[in-house]
């Protein structure tokens, strides 16, 4: 019993360093999209004013006023404590090209590229679980050949040609398309899926044959096991080992690997949304990196930092809960990832 | 090893595939709010029904109301406020022309001829400066409020002073005219007078430009800044109006029961499809998810031409714009006129046609419109002539000018498919007289600041006209300070002859000085125009009353007379 006030002690500090640790490293995104902003060349003014060269009477006079108009004159440090004191005021700006205040703009945006996340998360464990599973049950077969192959195609091949092919493909020699006007969920269901549904299979390809590959290295492991053995001379079921002993034992690699893959889904987002015309977070920070919309980009830079670090800690918490010895590495104040 | 249950992961993983592939698959659907209904001929006014169609295509019969077109471009809008410099794209122009009317308007069909608007009719006084226009006094704007002298004064007043923070666009032609906004005033409700700085010959039809619509007073002033910058912001007097916006996907348009033009639009909707991807947009109209595309390629057009004959247009029309290499006047080496010189002689326009998707040659005003030079006079202007020839003296003009082994230039570029071809095919050029240009790729913000603080050397640049007028093309593109002038030309000799053009009235004395002005610039060799171009529009074959009617992308896209033929 006198044991256990120490050990909430412990988490409680492990957790508070685990936040600064995070704090820090979003306080650093911010920081390096700042400056990487304004050291690329562009004037941000001249482009909040025209798209494109001699787009405009412009004058020196109109492009210093523009400047000033969005504080583009203050000092670098002035600009930065501005943006993040209005960030602690969940005032993030307004977008320098259209005016709208950044959050309104984003808000909307955020939820497409959620769902495509979501649905990207779910094609890539729906195929990839039963297929790693099915090839270390028949490792060595044509089964697990055919499967290694498709899951290394899908590791080489990039999504941005893969969905291009699709896209042309399916128009060209069945007259289908539907990547048109994006319907919300709530809106038409069934046309969200029809535009979303392909954008994902196209971003859950790559992840999904690494997944694949993990989980049949990690099952054969299993499989070989003495527990596993031990099991089946207990005359145990195949399904009861495959769900209690095997994917046990893949699902700690399973989730770091799915994790990680989170990430690249956000950068992979950028290429997909732009092919399937999908008005998400990734198309909108392509388009304001392109138009130098500073309040947007550095929006974005830290929204994708938060879902990277909260995804990493979150996959270290599934990791503890999924893995026994993790627990007691724990416990006995280790867990040093 | 002992297999695991296989038929069932099997099933898991074919559902998985299943789906994507259901999602991917669902067969096209028809567009929404569909339904044909033949207006009552008398309703039709003459005027404003379409130009007959190609014999290719023979019309089925006269207009009809109803249908959704819907129309895919690579961009958002962005800025429906015209005035500005943000909204200046066609990519802007197209999906908001239909919901804004002009004082006056480019007839669609044929856009030398200027017509009424919300202005009825005008005059122009003895002066030669005075201009009163009779608005319409059955004009509502979108909120049903009427449309006045007032909102007419207030949009030219925006364009004359823009609010703070905001910068006049291709409307600032009108500007040069009109000195203050003390010249622009209303007598009465009904009645808008302005007075021009001096005789001004292209005054109405730059005031018939798209960019010159008028906003409503009241609405603009309401928001912050004054300025309708956003789709679903618009309150205009156009035959649509706005239904939704999606940013990134789509921009929805219904019809305006209240546009008092009578008898039209036609179309019920109009949507305007955001497809970034070439390839997608294409896909997209194959599929007939899109009726139209406004801009393809030469690639597209044969694609479409070979696959879709009888079902999908191309449309060809010559463009008021084209492809240029433009030299920096005031870096060495193209300061030396034996240089630009060379450079001009270098490029074989038969070659470029042919590399480059066909058009036209030409001087600096678009080929085949009312101010192009003679083309007699065109095939004689140094350039045209026999290459071997030229190329000879190229080589020999830059051995004089101190580079008998050639020279090494940078050839900038924007970062884009289309500038970095026909930049490429220009340094190809160049490399038969010894210049070897390396083609260097900036991205456009970048490529817009270089140009803006006058460090580049050489550019290859593409322009595309609003009007092919010379009072919306010569000052900003050959005058001192011009914002288009990347050569960064300055001759006063020029400037004076633009200025004398622009208050010439008599047409034949007005084209007689804007030839000298064509013929001054084509010696300096600063802007070489090496390919006029084609534009290709693809439509689907029902789609009618869209054929262009003149070079310009950006003028008549009201779209209130067009109309979609129902399936024989």
């Amino acid at each position: 019993m006198t044991g256990r006030p120490a050990g909430r002690h412990e988490v409680t500090a492990r957790l508070a360093r685990r936040g600064a640790v995070m704090l820090i490293t979003l306080w650093a995104v911010t920081l390096l999209a700042f400056v990487l902003l304004r050291v690329a060349p562009g004037d941000a003014a001249l482009g909040a004013l025209a798209r494109s060269p001699g787009e405009g009477f412009l004058t020196p006079d109109q492009i210093e006023a523009r400047r000033h108009a969005l504080g583009l004159d203050r000092t670098y440090m002035n600009q930065y404590l501005d943006w993040l004191w209005g960030l602690v005021r969940l005032d993030a700006g307004r977008s320098l090209a259209s005016g709208i205040p950044v959050l309104e703009e984003l808000a909307p945006r955020f939820a497409v590229t959620l769902e495509l996340a979501a649905l990207t998360t779910l094609l890539v464990a729906g195929l990839a679980v039963p297929a790693g599973l099915i090839a270390a049950s028949r490792a060595g077969s044509w089964v697990d050949r055919g499967v290694r192959a498709a899951a290394l195609s899908f590791l080489a091949l990039p999504s941005f040609w893969v969905g291009l092919l699709l896209l042309l493909a399916l128009a060209s020699w069945f007259g289908f398309f539907r990547a048109v006007d994006y319907a919300a969920p709530s809106v038409d269901l069934w046309r969200n899926l029809q535009q979303v549904g392909p954008a994902a299979l196209v971003l859950a390809l790559r992840p999904a044959g690494l997944l694949t590959r993990v989980i049949r290295a990690s099952s054969i492991e299993a499989l070989a096991a003495d527990y596993v053995r031990a099991a089946r001379a207990r005359g145990v079921g195949e399904a009861a080992i495959v769900w209690r002993h095997v994917l046990r034992t893949a699902a700690p690699h399973a989730v770091t690997v799915l994790g990680a893959q989170v990430v690249y889904l956000l950068g992979g987002a950028i290429v997909v949304e732009q092919l399937f015309s999908l008005p998400g977070l990734g198309r909108a920070m392509a388009s304001a990196v392109l138009a130098r919309d500073y309040p947007v980009v550095q929006l974005l830079v830290l929204a994708f930092g938060v879902v990277a670090i909260s995804v990493n800690l979150a996959v270290d918490m599934a990791h503890g809960l999924l893995d026994p010895r993790v627990r007691g590495a724990d416990a006995a104040g280790g867990g040093a990832r | 090893m002992r297999a695991i249950p296989f038929r069932g992961l099997f099933f898991a993983l074919a559902s998985v595939c299943l789906a994507g592939a259901l999602c991917a698959c669902a067969p096209p659907g028809e567009p929404s709010g569909t339904s044909w209904e033949t207006p009552a001929p008398a309703s039709v006014p003459a005027a404003a029904r379409p130009a007959p169609s190609p014999e290719a295509f023979p019309s089925r019969g006269h207009p009809r109301q109803g249908g959704t077109l819907r129309i895919a471009q690579g961009a958002d809008p962005a800025s429906c406020d015209l005035h500005m410099s943000r909204g200046l794209s066609y990519q802007a122009v197209h999906p908001c022309n239909p919901m804004l009317s002009q004082i006056v308007r480019v007839d669609a069909r044929d856009h030398a001829a200027i017509g009424p608007d919300l202005a009825l009719s005008w005059e122009l006084a003895g002066d030669g400066l005075t201009w009163t226009f009779h608005v319409r006094g059955e004009a509502l704007w979108h909120d049903g409020s009427p449309v006045t002298a007032a909102d007419l004064k207030f949009s030219l007043d925006r364009i004359i002073r823009p609010p703070d923070g905001l910068a006049v666009g291709r409307a600032g032609t009108v500007a040069r005219y009109v000195p203050d906004t003390g010249s622009v005033w209303t007598p009465d409700g009904g009645t808008l007078t302005v007075r021009t700085r001096t005789p001004a010959a292209s005054f109405l039809a730059n005031l018939a430009s798209v960019y010159v619509s008028v906003y409503p007073r009241g609405a603009t002033q309401a928001l912050d800044p004054p300025s309708m910058v956003l789709f679903e912001q618009v309150v205009g007097s156009g035959p649509f109006r706005a239904a939704s916006a999606v940013r990134g996907s789509a921009y929805k348009m219904v019809r305006n029961e209240s546009y008092y033009e009578p008898g039209v639009p036609y179309l019920d909707g109009l949507w305007f499809l955001v497809m970034p991807e070439p390839a997608v947009r294409l896909a997209a109209l194959k599929a007939h998810e899109v009726d139209v595309i406004a801009v393809i390629t030469e690639t597209e057009a044969e694609d479409l031409e070979a696959g879709y004959a009888g079902r999908i247009r191309v449309l060809k029309t010559p463009s008021a714009g084209g492809n240029t290499l433009q030299m920096n006047m005031e870096k060495p080496p193209f300061d030396d006129a034996r240089v630009r010189r060379a450079v001009n002689l270098a490029i074989d326009r038969d070659e470029a046609r042919l590399a480059l998707g066909g058009g036209l040659d030409g001087a600096i005003m678009p080929p085949g419109g009312p101010w192009a030079l003679d083309p007699a006079e065109v095939r004689a202007l140094p350039g045209h002539g026999d290459k071997g020839q030229e190329r000879a003296e190229a080589r020999q003009l830059l051995a004089r000018a101190g580079f008998p082994d050639g020279l090494d230039v940078v050839l900038s570029t924007r970062a884009d498919p289309f500038f970095e071809t026909l930049s490429a095919f220009v340094a190809g050029q160049l490399a038969t007289v010894g210049i070897r240009a390396r083609v260097v790729p900036v991205e456009a913000v970048a490529y817009q600041d270089l140009l803006a603080r006058g460090e580049h050397a050489m550019i290859g640049h593409s322009h595309s006209f609003a009007l092919d007028d010379p009072d919306a093309i010569l000052p900003g593109h050959y005058a001192c300070g011009g914002a288009e002038n990347f050569p960064r030309l300055c001759e006063a000799e020029i400037d004076r002859l633009i200025e004398e053009q622009s208050r010439t009235l008599d047409p034949e004395k007005r084209k007689s000085l804007v030839d000298e002005i064509q013929r001054r610039v084509w010696d300096l060799d600063a802007k070489v125009w090496f390919q006029w171009s084609l534009r290709r529009t693809a439509l689907w074959e029902n789609v009618r009353g869209l054929e262009p009617g003149g070079a310009s992308l950006y003028q008549g896209r009201r779209m209130d007379t067009v109309w979609l033929e129902p399936p024989p």
